[in-house]
C-alpha cells in the first residue's frame, strides 16, 4: 500500500513538472514612451515588446562575454555619452584591430527602413547578429556567445522569462537587443518644440515655457536650415527623426575610396551614397559622416558650404554642387550651429534606463 | 488490479494534459474582389526605368532618378476606391494601390493629383501606420519647412551638351506641392481587366517625355531646373503641374 501511495505521489510530480514551464513564462507587455509628434513604432509581429525582453536587451547591450576576449560590449562603441557613438573615427575591436566606418548614433533605430552606412540590413533585429561575430568588431562566434551566454544562470533564467525558452540561441540575443534599442527614442530637445510650433501642434505648457528661451540666433539658423537659398539641408534632414529614409552621395568625393550603398547594390549608380543619418544630438555624436573626417560642427558646415566635390552620383537635392555648396558667410555658419545645438536632447543621453545596470 | 487500473488512469490523464491541443480546422474565408490600379511610367513609346538615359527631341539626355506620386480620392462612378495612394516608383514598382473594391464604372475613374487641403496640413504623425500620409511612410514627401506633402516629384539629370559623350551632371528638381497646386484629373477609356476570379486591373500610363516637352508648356531643363513650389518658382511649378496632369492617360 505504501509503494502504492508512493507511485501516485511520484506520477503527481510527474504531472506537475509537465506544466511547469507555462506557469514561469509570463512576459508582461512594455509600453514604449513615444512622444505625440512621432508616428506609432512598427514593432515586428515575431518580437513584441516585454519587460523583460527589454532589460535582457539591456543585460546584453553592455555584456563583454559578447567579445572574444571579454573586452567590449555594444555600449564600448556606442558609448551613452556621445549619444550611443563612438567619439573615435574608426571604433577600435578586439585585440586592437580598426574597423573602417564611423560607430552611427542608436538614436529612434525604431523607425529605421535600414541599417548600417550602407543599409545592408534590413531590419534592427538582422543588424544586430552582424557586429560580434565580425573579425573587426567582437569577434567571436555566435556558437561561442551562446554558450557563454547559457553557463551564467542569470541569463538562463532572464531568456526564459522574456523568450519562454531554454536552449536559446542568436536570434533570441538578437530580438531582446532590438527591444532595448526601439526603447531609445529621442523627441524632448528644444528643437522638438520649435518643429511642433512650425507645424502648428499644440504647446504644452512647459513647452511654451521652452519656445520663449528660443534665441533670435536659433530660429534664423532653422530658418537657414530650411531655406532654399540659405543651408539647404532640410531635403535630407527632415520632421521628427530629422532625417528621411534614403541613401545619399552628399558631395564628400569625386572619387570614392569606399563604394558605400553601391558595394552592396553592385549597381554604379549607388556608388558613394550613405544612409542619410538623423541629426539629433549631433554636437554629442562626432566626428561626422561615414568615415569620421570632419572633427567637429564647424567641420561639416565647411563641407556643405564650400567643400562640396562633384561626381556621378551625387543627389540631385545637392543643387549648389556645382558651385562646390551653399556659400554660408560667418553669420550665417553661427546661427545654423546654434540652430544645430538645439537638437540635443539631453533627458536621452542621461536616461538611466539607457545606462548599464551594474555600472 | 485495482492499483494498475488506477495507475494506468493516473498516467493516462497525465499524459492528455501534457499533449498538443489540437488545431482548428480552418474555417471557410468568404471571396472578396478587389481592384488594383498601376501606373506605367513611359519614355514616349518606351517603358522608362529609372537610372536609365533616354534622349529628348533636342539631343539632351535625360536620366530620371526618382518619381513618386500622391493620388487621392480615387473613384469610378461615385464608389472610392481608395482615399489617399502613395505611387513610389522605386521603392514599390508600378503599384498605385489594391483594395477590396469592385469597380463600378469600369472606363471611368476620377482622382486627385495630391493630397487635399483638408488634411494637407494636419500633423503627419497622426495618420494610421497604414496610411500614405503617416510621416513613417510619406518620408521624404513631407515638408515641415513649408509644413505639407510634396504631391508629386520628379528628379533626374541631365546632359544639356549635345555631343558623343553622355555626362548626366545637371540636377532637375521638380517637387510640387502647396494647395494651389492641387490639380483633378479625369480619365474616362479606362480598361479593366481581369487579373484572377477575385482580381481587376487597370493601367495608367506617365509619359515623362511629355512631361519636360508637353507642347502647350515645355520645360527647357537647361535653364528651368529646380522647383520646391517656393512662391519665387511659380511659373516652373505651374508648367510642372500642368506637364504632370497632362501626361497621365490610359495605358
Amino acid at each position: 500500500m505504501n509503494r502504492f501511495l508512493i507511485s501516485i505521489l511520484g506520477l503527481l510530480i510527474l504531472f506537475l513538472g509537465c506544466t511547469k514551464e507555462k506557469v514561469g513564462y509570463d512576459p508582461t507587455p512594455y509600453t514604449l514612451k513615444i512622444p505625440s509628434h512621432f508616428p506609432q513604432m512598427p514593432i515586428p509581429a515575431d518580437n513584441p515588446m516585454t519587460e523583460e525582453g527589454v532589460l535582457l536587451g539591456r543585460m546584453l547591450f553592455y555584456e563583454r562575454k559578447l567579445s572574444l576576449d571579454y573586452s567590449i560590449s555594444c555600449g564600448t562603441c556606442h558609448a551613452p555619452d556621445a549619444s550611443f557613438s563612438d567619439p573615435q573615427p574608426f571604433s577600435q575591436g578586439v585585440g586592437g584591430t580598426i574597423g573602417t566606418r564611423n560607430a552611427m548614433a542608436l538614436i529612434n533605430l525604431g523607425w529605421q527602413t535600414s541599417y548600417f552606412w550602407d543599409g545592408r540590413a534590413q531590419t534592427l533585429e538582422d543588424q544586430i547578429l552582424e557586429p560580434v561575430p565580425n573579425p573587426v568588431e567582437m569577434h567571436l562566434q555566435w556558437k561561442d556567445a551562446v554558450t557563454r551566454l547559457k553557463s551564467d544562470v542569470t541569463y538562463l533564467n532572464q531568456f526564459y522569462k522574456a523568450f519562454g525558452v531554454i536552449d536559446f540561441d542568436s536570434t533570441h540575443v538578437a530580438k531582446a537587443l532590438a527591444q532595448f534599442l526601439r526603447t531609445m527614442i529621442s523627441g524632448d530637445s528644444k528643437y522638438d518644440v520649435m518643429y511642433k510650433f512650425a507645424n502648428n501642434i499644440p504647446l504644452t505648457a512647459a513647452e511654451v515655457a521652452v519656445k520663449n528661451t528660443v534665441t533670435a540666433e536659433e530660429w534664423a539658423g532653422y530658418g537657414s536650415f530650411q531655406d532654399l537659398n540659405g543651408a539647404d539641408c532640410f531635403h535630407c534632414h527632415n520632421g521628427v527623426l530629422v532625417q528621411v529614409q534614403k541613401f545619399a552621395n552628399n558631395g564628400l568625393d569625386a572619387v570614392f575610396t569606399d563604394l558605400g550603398r553601391g558595394a552592396i547594390t553592385h549597381n554604379a549608380n549607388d556608388n558613394g551614397k550613405f544612409k542619410v543619418p538623423t541629426l539629433r544630438n549631433i554636437v554629442l555624436s562626432a566626428p561626422y559622416m561615414h568615415d569620421g573626417r570632419f572633427v567637429d560642427l564647424d567641420a561639416v558646415i565647411e563641407h556643405y558650404s564650400t567643400g562640396v566635390q562633384h561626381s556621378a552620383t551625387i543627389d540631385p537635392l545637392m543643387e549648389f554642387a556645382s558651385v562646390g555648396g551653399v556659400h554660408l558667410d560667418e553669420e550665417e555658419r553661427n546661427q545654423l550651429k546654434a540652430f544645430l545645438l538645439t537638437l540635443t536632447d539631453y533627458k536621452f543621453v542621461t536616461n538611466p534606463d539607457f545606462k548599464p545596470l551594474n555600472p | 488490479m485495482k492499483q494498475i487500473l488506477i495507475l494506468a488512469l493516473l498516467l493516462f490523464s497525465g499524459l492528455s494534459s501534457c499533449a498538443k491541443k489540437k488545431v482548428d480546422e480552418p474555417e471557410n474565408t468568404p471571396v472578396v474582389q478587389q481592384a488594383r490600379l498601376s501606373l506605367r511610367p513611359m519614355f514616349d513609346s518606351d517603358y522608362l526605368y529609372l537610372d536609365s538615359i533616354y534622349t529628348l527631341n533636342n539631343g539632351y539626355k535625360i536620366q530620371f532618378l526618382e518619381l513618386k506620386a500622391y493620388f487621392a480620392d480615387i473613384q469610378s462612378g461615385g464608389t472610392v476606391l481608395k482615399e489617399i495612394a502613395l505611387f513610389n516608383y522605386r521603392d514599390n514598382g508600378t503599384l498605385v494601390f489594391q483594395a477590396d473594391q469592385v469597380v463600378t464604372n469600369p472606363t471611368s475613374i476620377q482622382f486627385g493629383i495630391g493630397v487635399p487641403s483638408s488634411v494637407n496640413h494636419n500633423d503627419p504623425s497622426t495618420f494610421a501606420n497604414t496610411n500614405p500620409l503617416n510621416i513613417a511612410i510619406a518620408n521624404d514627401m513631407h515638408w515641415d519647412w513649408n509644413p505639407g506633402y510634396i504631391f508629386f516629384k520628379i528628379e533626374a539629370k541631365a546632359d544639356t551638351i549635345v555631343d558623343a559623350v553622355t555626362n548626366c551632371d545637371l540636377s532637375l528638381v521638380y517637387h510640387v506641392g502647396t494647395d494651389t497646386y492641387f490639380t483633378t484629373k479625369t480619365i474616362s477609356n479606362l480598361n479593366w481587366s481581369a487579373v484572377s476570379s477575385t482580381l481587376n486591373e487597370a493601367w495608367l500610363k506617365l509619359n515623362l517625355k511629355n512631361f519636360v516637352e508637353n507642347p502647350a508648356s515645355p520645360i527647357d531643363v537647361k535653364t528651368e531646373t529646380s522647383t520646391h513650389s517656393a512662391s519665387s518658382q511659380a511659373a516652373l511649378t505651374e508648367k510642372a503641374r500642368q506637364n504632370f496632369a497632362a501626361s497621365l492617360s490610359a495605358l
